[in-house]
């Protein structure tokens, strides 16, 4: 038999944690999926499980002068719903999955997870955004960007959780997200695109450009960027994300289809901020 | 009541407020459950099975349990468990059964399969591996006189049926007796399987239909196998067993709509179709099952709604090493009209008529030779759904108003109502028994099965407007082979046409004897009509007794981008004699847009080494309610004298239509030619970058 735990407070998780042997269960949309076996029959979980969702401590967002915290258990539908934050972080969150799944899946969870399709990586590459982890002695932030390891993997140690996601607030002047999949709502990405650009004094400041579910991670590149900034030069930049690209052909599309089609949308973005159109 | 009146369903307040019991809310004393032990390999000799220690409570159901180890459908070449040999990836080994599925689950995880491994064959259309062959000809191709010759090939992939209720059944063997219960198209067909494969006598078996939420085919002959295993199951035990699958399983091993090649040649003299050939195959699997009915109704209205007076006809259905292929709404003709309608399309835009025109001179006539030198006997009215739909759309504004990325497409599609020929009436021979009891209600008493269809509500409707009475006398229960005649399957569109059209003629029977007081029983079986003449030897004739017929039009959008396909609007006119209720009608044609719009442009589900990759909802996508078009639909009266208040076949018809029309419409919208279902983004790239 597996053990169950079902802490009210961040302490008494902390304690459990800090045993090294619970797995944590927050929203469980991907688990209770991937742990199932037979209808009617128990599912595969070999660790012993800790309940997080019900921990109110974890959940809500909130702001200072300089970041979004959001706490690791605020469902997508509290995202997408949020008076705090802005539309470019909240319209990611309207189009994953289906209204079941984003009153239960939870913001920590879609990062802990560390699919290939998560759709909050590339939002969270683009914005720099970083995560708060917690075990009982201490604390630590990282970039989103250096606690994803992999499809699936991540620096998370056996006695911590992620506790809250951090996101600096930046001057955005306008924002473009596009997510393609096979079908108009409750799809997986074959791909999505995330881009934001600032002006300062009516110069282009800065532009990110983050690729979700093409390779194993978001595809972004701070250099092109920059050098995009300076030299305006949309084959360069395209160029220089299409080095970076190395996905393959899977039961969604096809290695083709993704990189072609990303990379016209990218060149779309910057086309537009180059003709001068603007979009808040 | 009249039949013209609009009413609710008669299954809709059960369905929707819980109370209606399908077989997994059905409780059975000691139920056992059972579980599958599949190949892990697609093709190869088992060299041994090695179980571990067998607890006392749990049972392991193989080939030896069976008394013939046949499926009998309507060839009897599937085991219904492998014996010594797999021959596809999932092919079931045996049943675990027991009842506690945790304990189950355990000591399959400790199941050691031992396999000489052989290479599989998972690509069909090549020479070798023909199961079977089916050829006709028409007037002659070897002198004909032709200046061009137009030649494209089509293929398609699977569907999968996706019911929203599992394949499950349970099997109660006791005192000598053997019952099945479960989700179902044709308790008959079980019957006739449990039969053949238990050695029991006629009257030791029954089948009751559960509800059944959902088949389109995918429990028509499927089921005969679960039913042979649970029989056998339940046998051994002595206890009822239930096999219900889970949704990934239901999706992986269970049949599928047939992969398909076709080649489509077509010989022209002056700008005019003088001849055509085609070369249809299909993917069966490693069974052929009902593979080779598929193949013929495939073939058999290959040239669609034309007139084509030179024919040359082939269809081989090849063996492979890939899933088990069978029934699916349509069944053969999604495949072959897709690439018929596409062929025309592309032939209208090689020659430059505009594809609608381009089209009439060949609709057929009454009167006409059909493709297999049968002579159409009824009225039928193309042309008048021509002109009603090139109305309803603003056939000429819309063709104006479609530039780059926007674009139109067309199909005209016949469907012909119940079995081929004379299988009617050489193989199905239905009966149907109308009873009025002593209360003055009326029992109908056949073995078609309510699966969502709406035939519980369109039968009674029939029958209480024969009689001229309020439906809720009409009792239909679930059909229970101890107490149905056998009617036949409810498949092949038959239902309302055939089966309604016999409880129609027993209705006008009973009609005078309403007032009695004592209880009466009519009996009707099933005449073939006169004009009915069919050499099944040489697939020669009447190849089917009526048909019905659609015309649609697709409106599509694609995204410049991405390449996105939205279809924006669906067009439609359908003539299937006289509706028998307007809702349950507008339902199946709903129901056809969506599951046809899912196989044109959705419904992606590809193999690799035999296995179905697409084993989820959230992989194998079929339309959500933002997918779907605006659907503006009418229908012509063409009433069928064979068929009850004039009524034809309307379940399948609604269904192959679309997927040419929107192919065709993305071709309209992107200047590619479209060879190949589902149409995807990506392949519109592929063919954008060629």
């Amino acid at each position: 038999m597996i053990d169950c735990r079902r802490p009210e407070t961040v302490d008494e998780l902390l304690e459990i944690i800090d045993t090294g042997k619970y797995r944590i269960f927050a929203g469980g949309t991907d688990l209770m999926v991937r742990k199932r076996q037979w209808q009617g029959a128990e599912r595969r979980f070999e660790e012993d499980i800790v309940f997080i969702e019900q921990i109110d401590e974890l959940k809500g967002i909130t702001e200072d002068k300089e970041h979004y915290h959001i706490k690791t258990c605020t469902t997508h539908r509290n995202m997408e719903k949020s008076l705090v934050l802005p539309e470019c972080i909240k319209l990611p969150y309207r189009l994953m999955g289906n209204p079941a799944i984003r009153n239960v899946a939870t913001v920590g969870g879609n990062i802990v997870n560390a699919a290939q399709v998560a759709d909050s990586l590339p939002l969270l590459y683009a914005l720099d955004g970083k995560i708060l982890l917690k075990s009982k002695n201490r604390s630590r932030i990282l970039t989103v960007e250096d606690f994803i390891k992999g499809k699936y993997k991540t620096d998370i140690r056996e006695n911590e959780f992620l506790h809250e996601v951090i996101i600096p607030k930046i001057d955005i002047t306008g924002f473009r997200y596009k997510k393609v999949g096979s079908r108009k709502a409750s799809i997986l990405s074959k791909f999505s695109v995330v881009f934001l650009y600032g002006m300062k004094n009516d110069k282009l400041d800065y532009i990110r450009v983050s690729i979700g579910a093409v390779n194993e991670l978001p595809v972004r590149n701070r250099e092109a960027e920059e050098r995009f900034v300076e030299n305006r030069d949309v084959k360069e930049f395209l160029t220089a994300i299409r080095k970076e690209m190395e996905g393959t052909d899977d039961k969604r599309s096809t290695k083709l289809y993704r990189e072609e089609v990303s990379l016209r949308i990218v060149e779309e973005y910057l086309s537009e901020i180059l003709r001068g159109d603007s979009y808040e | 009541m009249k039949i013209t009146d609009r009413i609710n369903r008669v299954d809709g307040v059960e369905k929707i407020n819980g109370t209606a019991r399908y077989i997994e809310d059905i409780k059975f004393e000691n139920l056992h459950y059972g579980r599958t032990l599949r190949s892990e390999i697609s093709k190869g000799r088992i060299k041994c099975i090695k179980y571990p220690q067998l607890p006392e409570n749990l049972w392991v159901i193989d080939a030896n349990d069976t008394f013939i180890n046949q499926v009998a459908m309507i060839t009897t070449d599937m085991p219904i468990f492998a014996d010594g040999y797999v021959n596809y990836k999932g092919e079931p080994i045996a049943l675990i059964a027991g009842k506690d599925k945790n304990e189950i689950i355990r000591f399959m995880k400790n199941i050691e399969i031992e396999y000489e491994e052989e290479e599989g064959i998972f690509d069909f259309g090549s020479g070798d591996n023909i199961f079977s062959e089916q050829e006709y000809t028409k007037g002659d191709l070897e002198t004909l006189e032709y200046d061009k010759v137009f030649e494209k090939s089509y293929s398609t992939g699977y569907q999968e049926q996706l019911y929203m209720e599992k394949q499950g059944l349970v099997g109660d063997f006791s005192d000598g007796r053997l019952i099945i219960y479960g989700s179902m198209q044709c308790p008959y067909y079980i019957k006739n399987a449990l039969i053949h494969s238990t050695g029991l006598a006629d009257h030791d078996i029954r089948v009751i239909q559960s509800e059944t939420g959902g088949a389109f085919g995918g429990k028509e002959e499927y089921p005969s196998l679960l039913a042979c295993q649970v029989a056998a199951a339940s046998m051994k035990i002595g206890a009822p067993v239930r096999l219900i699958f889970d949704r990934r399983e239901d999706i992986v091993f269970t049949t599928k709509r047939h992969p398909s090649k076709t080649l489509v040649k077509t010989y022209l003299k002056d700008h005019r179709i003088v001849g055509m050939e085609f070369d249809f195959g299909i993917d069966a699997g490693p069974y052929l099952g009902l593979s080779d009915v598929v193949l013929q109704r495939g073939i058999l209205s290959l040239t669609g709604c034309y007139l084509i007076e030179n024919l040359r006809v082939k269809g081989t259905t090849y063996k492979t090493n890939n899933i088990f292929t069978g029934a699916f709404r349509g069944f053969g003709a999604p495949q072959t009209l897709f690439a018929l309608e596409q062929h025309m399309n592309q032939l209208a835009n090689h020659l430059g008529y505009d594809p609608l025109e381009f089209r009439r001179p060949y609709f057929v006539k009454r009167g006409d030779i059909s493709s297999t030198s049968g002579i159409y006997n009824e009225e039928i009215k193309l042309d008048e759904m021509a002109d009603r739909l090139a109305e309803m759309a603003g056939y000429d504004k819309l063709k104006e108003e479609m530039g780059s990325y926007r674009g139109i497409g067309i199909s005209f599609i016949p469907h012909g109502g119940g079995f081929t020929g004379d299988g009617e009436a050489e193989h199905i021979k239905s009966v149907v028994k109308l009873k009025k009891d002593t209360d003055k209600n009326i029992h109908i008493l056949v073995s078609s099965v309510e699966m969502g269809q709406g035939a519980k509500t369109v039968l009674s409707k029939i029958v209480a407007s024969v009689l001229d009475i309020e439906i809720d006398r009409i009792i239909y229960e679930n059909p229970d082979t101890l107490l149905v005649p056998d009617s036949g399957p409810t498949v092949a569109s038959r239902t309302t046409m055939v089966v309604g059209g016999l409880l129609y003629k027993a209705a006008l029977r009973l009609k005078d004897s309403m007032e009695s007081d004592v209880e009466i029983e009519i009996v009707e079986n099933y005449k073939q009509p006169d004009y009915v003449k069919w050499d099944q030897e040489n697939l020669r004739g009447n190849a089917y007794m009526s048909y019905s017929w659609s015309a649609v039009l697709a409106v599509v959008e694609v995204d410049p981008l991405t390449l996105e396909i939205t279809c924006k609007d669906i067009y439609a006119v359908y003539d299937v004699g006289m509706p028998m209720d307007e809702k349950t009608f507008i339902g199946q044609v709903h129901g056809g847009i969506a599951q046809g719009l899912g196989y044109a442009m959705l419904e992606v589900m590809t193999t690799k080494d035999g296995l179905i990759e697409h084993n989820s909802f959230s992989s194998y996508t079929v339309p959500t309610i933002v997918d779907m078009p605006r659907m503006h639909t009418d229908w012509i009266l063409n009433p069928y004298k064979e068929g009850p208040y004039g009524a034809k076949a309307a379940g399948e018809l609604t269904l192959v239509g679309v997927a040419p029309a929107i192919a065709s419409a993305v071709e309209n919208a992107m200047d590619i030619e479209i060879k190949e279902l589902p149409v995807t983004s990506e392949n519109i790239l592929k063919e954008l970058l060629i």
